[in-house]
């Protein structure tokens, strides 16, 4: 009797656990329309968690100004956070939970998670807002996305161009690449068709693989006498290259350009003391005086004090929330599920094509799901970015 | 050759790096049975200490160094009761999944709770990025310097204790025969925790002498470390002290001298795959198993 | 079918044959590790045939099978004899190689993968399919003579080498079948992400496979089916205010799971006792059918 007993318990809570997982996912519970619900997917566990962080705290913020000036049409607006976790598999089964019943996603952020959770969305006909992804992998998924990195080949060529007219020394350039995601594969090729028109010889490009130490690819490019050198890697690695150049007597750093991603809080923490003269080519000034980047930069300051340079992803996706805002008061969208896909296909449309949109730190356009801004070059000094010369887009 | 010698320097610097954690791993693999995956990442957090032992008390050597053995010997020491149902079933596969655990919780904490998740740069009196000794392309940190002899010594110092002690003839008792051990009144269980406080001492002065070689620390390095250290570990041999030190070094050789005249993206492939055929050919690992 | 329930459906079917093909090799004491390298193979032969050769997906599912136990096949030829934990650290070499080898290749996609792969026609069928084809495969190699070698090797092979089973010719078709459901996960997992790129393949899907099969139970194949669900689920569900602490809440249940059940939730003696249970529960009630029947034809 006592055994039965056991096994019917067993057998219920077996079977309790089981329908509590298979009705986690059902979909369906009717949407809230007292609120815009809004599921918003960015890596906040594993290692590159703090990257995320930021990104969160932007994201957050503005929802949080937003709400306090009376949220969107009267309504408030509530994020969902999902964690990708910087894993495809993930992306695509937390974007599988919230695409259908969703008007709009915010990101997945990262390359492999808007690569493995972007499918899905376009299988589905949805909308999703990477915003701060590489162009060259958002592209991909157009029309049911959108990206405010403007592709390469328009804000590269103009920045490395006005690099080498201030360094006319350079006549052979070393390339550091890290090509482990695909936009910086194509800015690498990019940089050598824009060497080549300006007649500067680009060597062999010297390639990253993830490793601990980076000596051993200074020493190869070193190797091959450069006049300058270009790095394409992240934050950590761009740092530790120049101090491996710096250690092999490469004091002068202006002959030194670091490309946009590279350029992190991370750069100019482990990079402190070695990043003077070096250039850096972006596509987003935040050194700018606007009066709404000053605002949210003091809010940065005081939440993050040890950092003095956000990651890209803060205005980027600050300015995502606001994007949606405008696009639903807009569209006059209404959150009733029963015209979800009416709607959404409304703000998609809105946010692929907005004109003057007013960003945090400029107004911009948006063409065919892309932005449209100038871009910059900075030179580092005092371990601060200087703006020297900006390129408005054709 | 001026490039050949370079490439040579840095990777001495970094295999004997390599050398040093694999010895801590592999004291803890012979004495208690353990896969510890998660070895490097107690490493990583001993440099998070030094760092902020650094910041609080304006870069003394003399706060942080101790700092970061006690963190890592007491992380180390905590985890032994987690490990120890385990071990005493053999179950070594297990306790990889076990250590595969604490990985994650480490990694956690460091990328969410310490210096938002962005990584710590270490200053200049502790990392010595200067070149001590500059021709060329050859540079030759006071980092490097220190970390090389430094690892010397320290794995000379593990040796002493290891053949001259009482202590390191009860670990190669229990290495070579648990059973046998605890007949002749070796108190396994003690010796076990003790190696624990060892790997977790080793592991201290590895965090430093990593902080010094690289300068910075980020929560992906415990990874990127261990994945490194058990490629060098089954190289050599499981369990294998001196394979394991012969085999950091001619990693961290390897890794350089790939990454010097090979395509980088190809460095990774090329070492592992020098591994993959060299064990294809001797499988017992290139100087032999010892578990 | 809700989407998220027949995405988390699919992948607990890929991590199941994922944590099959380690438990195969692993019978005859084989740590191998290159589930991830056949997988890899049989994602991108799914990707690349569907998307620029235009094949059906039933092809693709059928031949990814082969293609994983063709591309297990060849480092087979050297690594059947390797013992333990040393085909872990050979095997591993294959993940790196194979995707490096994928970068370079601007066919398949280089760094950027292959997108707009078609999803499966009849998800349910096709999953039930596999999972039922693999499982019997599993099953009756397990409880063949192949797998009764298997397992005199893994706790022996020199002695049982003496009686008979080769520790090459079983080590080897060990490892090739393990290919061959890993080229099958990979399809899958191709046609449920919708896209395939080298990132998505590397040491890190080892991380999610280890813990199913060595805390489902390493020595029956069935820990691996409970567990594999189980595991890939409870990220999925946990609630948004602990979300943040997910990592932690799985690391603890790992850490927990293997105090409590070193030997794993699902061991032979309770794989034993449920069959048991199962086929006296099964006879009662025919016992009591029949007494029914009687009953009934006798008034």
């Amino acid at each position: 009797m006592r055994k039965m007993l056991g096994k019917f318990v067993v057998c219920s809570v077996a079977l309790a656990v089981s329908m509590l997982f298979i009705t986690s996912f059902a979909i369906g519970a009717t949407p809230v329309v007292k609120e815009w619900k809004v599921p918003s997917l960015l890596f906040l566990t594993g290692p590159w968690a703090g990257f995320g962080t930021q990104v969160k705290w932007a994201t957050d913020e503005a929802v949080r100004e937003i709400n306090a000036s009376g949220g969107i049409a009267g309504k408030p607006l509530v994020l969902e956070w999902h964690d990708t976790g910087v894993d495809p598999a993930k992306s695509a089964a937390e974007v599988s939970k919230v695409v259908k019943s969703s008007l709009a996603i915010f990101g997945p952020i990262g390359a492999p998670p808007t690569k493995g959770g972007m499918p899905i969305v376009v299988r589905e006909k949805a909308f999703a807002m990477p915003v701060s992804s590489g162009a060259e992998v958002v592209r991909e998924f157009f029309p049911y996305a959108v990206s405010f990195i403007i592709p390469c080949e328009e804000h590269l060529a103009p920045a490395v161009t006005a690099w080498i007219r201030r360094n006319p020394s350079i006549k052979t350039v070393a390339q550091f690449l890290f090509p482990i995601d695909p936009s910086f594969a194509t800015d690498a090729v990019e940089e050598k068709k824009t060497f080549d028109k300006l007649g500067v010889k680009a060597l062999p490009t010297i390639e990253l693989s993830e490793g601990v130490d980076l000596a051993s690819v200074v020493v190869k490019a070193m190797a091959q006498k450069p006049d300058g050198f270009t790095i394409i890697a992240l934050p950590v690695d761009a740092a530790k290259i120049i101090q491996e150049l710096d250690k092999r007597g490469v004091k002068d750093k202006s002959k030194i350009l670091i490309f946009p991603a590279a350029d992190d809080p991370t750069l100019y923490e482990l990079g402190k003391g070695y990043l003077d003269g070096a250039y850096v080519r972006h596509f987003l000034n935040m050194t700018t005086k606007a009066p709404k980047w000053q605002a949210l930069y003091a809010k940065y300051r005081k939440a993050f004090p040890e950092f003095t340079a956000p990651s890209l992803g803060v205005p980027y996706d600050y300015d995502m929330v606001y994007m949606f805002k405008a696009a639903v008061e807009k569209t006059g969208a209404t959150g009733d599920p029963k015209k979800l896909v009416e709607e959404r296909d409304k703000i998609r449309e809105y946010c692929r094509n907005v004109k003057g949109f007013p960003g945090v730190l400029l107004n911009f356009d948006m063409v065919d799901g892309m932005a449209k801004m100038p871009a910059f070059l900075f030179q580092i000094t005092n371990n601060e970015k200087q703006l020297v010369e900006t390129f408005q887009p054709k | 050759m001026e490039a050949l010698i370079a490439q040579l320097v840095n990777g001495l610097a970094i295999g004997s790096l390599y050398a040093l954690l694999v010895t801590g791993f592999n004291l803890l693999l012979l004495v208690s049975a353990v896969v510890p995956y998660a070895y490097t990442h107690i490493v990583v957090i001993g440099m998070y200490t030094a760092w902020f032992v650094l910041q609080l008390t304006g870069g003394s050597l003399v706060w942080a160094v101790p700092s970061a053995v006690v963190v890592t010997t007491v992380v180390s020491m905590l985890t032994e009761p987690l490990f120890r149902p385990l071990a005493k079933k053999g179950a070594i596969n297990q306790t990889f999944v076990m250590s595969i655990g604490i990985a994650m919780i480490l990694t956690h904490v460091m990328a969410r709770h310490l210096h938002h998740g962005i990584p710590v740069a270490f200053p200049e009196n502790v990392s010595g990025r200067m070149a001590a000794f500059q021709f060329g392309v050859i540079a030759v940190s006071r980092g490097q310097i220190f970390v090389f002899f430094g690892t010397v010594v320290a794995v000379a110092a593990f040796m002493f204790l290891l053949y001259h002690t009482m202590i390191g003839k009860s670990f190669r008792a229990i290495a070579q025969s648990p059973f046998v051990a605890k007949l002749i009144g070796i108190p396994t269980v003690k010796m076990g925790i003790m190696s624990y406080g060892i790997a977790g001492v080793l592991g201290g002065v590895s965090a430093v002498f990593v902080a010094m070689a690289l300068g910075t620390a980020y929560p992906a390095l415990g990874d990127a470390l261990g994945l490194k250290v058990i490629a060098t570990v089954l190289f050599a041999g499981l369990g294998n002290l001196n394979g394991g030190l012969a085999c950091g070094l001619i990693l961290g050789i390897a890794e350089s001298l790939t990454t010097g005249y090979l395509p980088g993206m190809w460095s990774n492939a090329l070492a592992f795959g020098m591994i993959m055929v060299t064990v294809m050919f001797r499988p017992q690992g290139l100087f032999g198993t010892r578990i | 079918m809700s989407l998220p329930l027949l995405n988390y459906l699919s992948f607990s079917v890929v991590f199941i044959l994922l944590g099959w093909a380690l438990y195969l090799p692993y019978r005859c004491g084989q740590l191998y590790l290159a589930l991830v390298y056949s997988m890899t193979a049989g994602a991108y032969f799914a990707a690349y045939g569907t998307t620029a050769l235009h094949w059906p997906i039933a092809l693709a599912i059928v031949g990814s099978p082969f293609v994983g136990a063709f591309f297990a096949f060849l480092p087979a030829l050297g690594l059947r004899r390797a013992p333990g934990f040393t085909t872990a650290i050979a095997s591993l070499a294959l993940i790196f190689i194979l995707v490096t080898i994928i970068r370079n290749l601007k066919f398949l996609g280089g760094s950027q993968g292959i997108f707009a792969i078609p999803p499966l026609d009849y998800p349910l069928i096709t999953l039930a399919a596999v999972l039922f084809i693999a499982g019997t495969l599993v099953y009756r190699i397990d409880h063949s003579r192949l797998g009764r070698a298997a397992e005199l090797l893994s706790y022996s092979p020199q002695e049982a080498e003496c009686f008979g089973p080769n520790l090459a010719a079983v080590s080897m078709l060990m490892q090739v079948f393990s290919g061959a459901l890993s080229g099958t996960a990979g399809a899958l997992y191709a046609f449920t992400v919708g896209s395939v790129f080298p990132d998505a393949f590397g040491f890190s899907t080892l991380l999610v496979v280890f813990p199913i099969v060595f805390i489902g139970g390493n020595l029956t194949m069935w820990g691996t089916a409970v567990l594999a669900p189980i595991l890939w689920g409870i990220p999925l569900v946990l609630p948004e205010a602990i979300v943040d602490w997910k990592d932690v809440v799985y690391g603890a249940i790992l850490i927990c799971v293997l105090i409590v059940m070193p030997e794993g939730v699902i061991s032979k003696g309770l794989v034993r006792g449920a069959g048991t249970w199962a086929r006296s529960f099964g006879l009662r009630a025919l016992w009591a059918f029949r007494t029914r029947k009687e009953h009934a034809s006798a008034k």
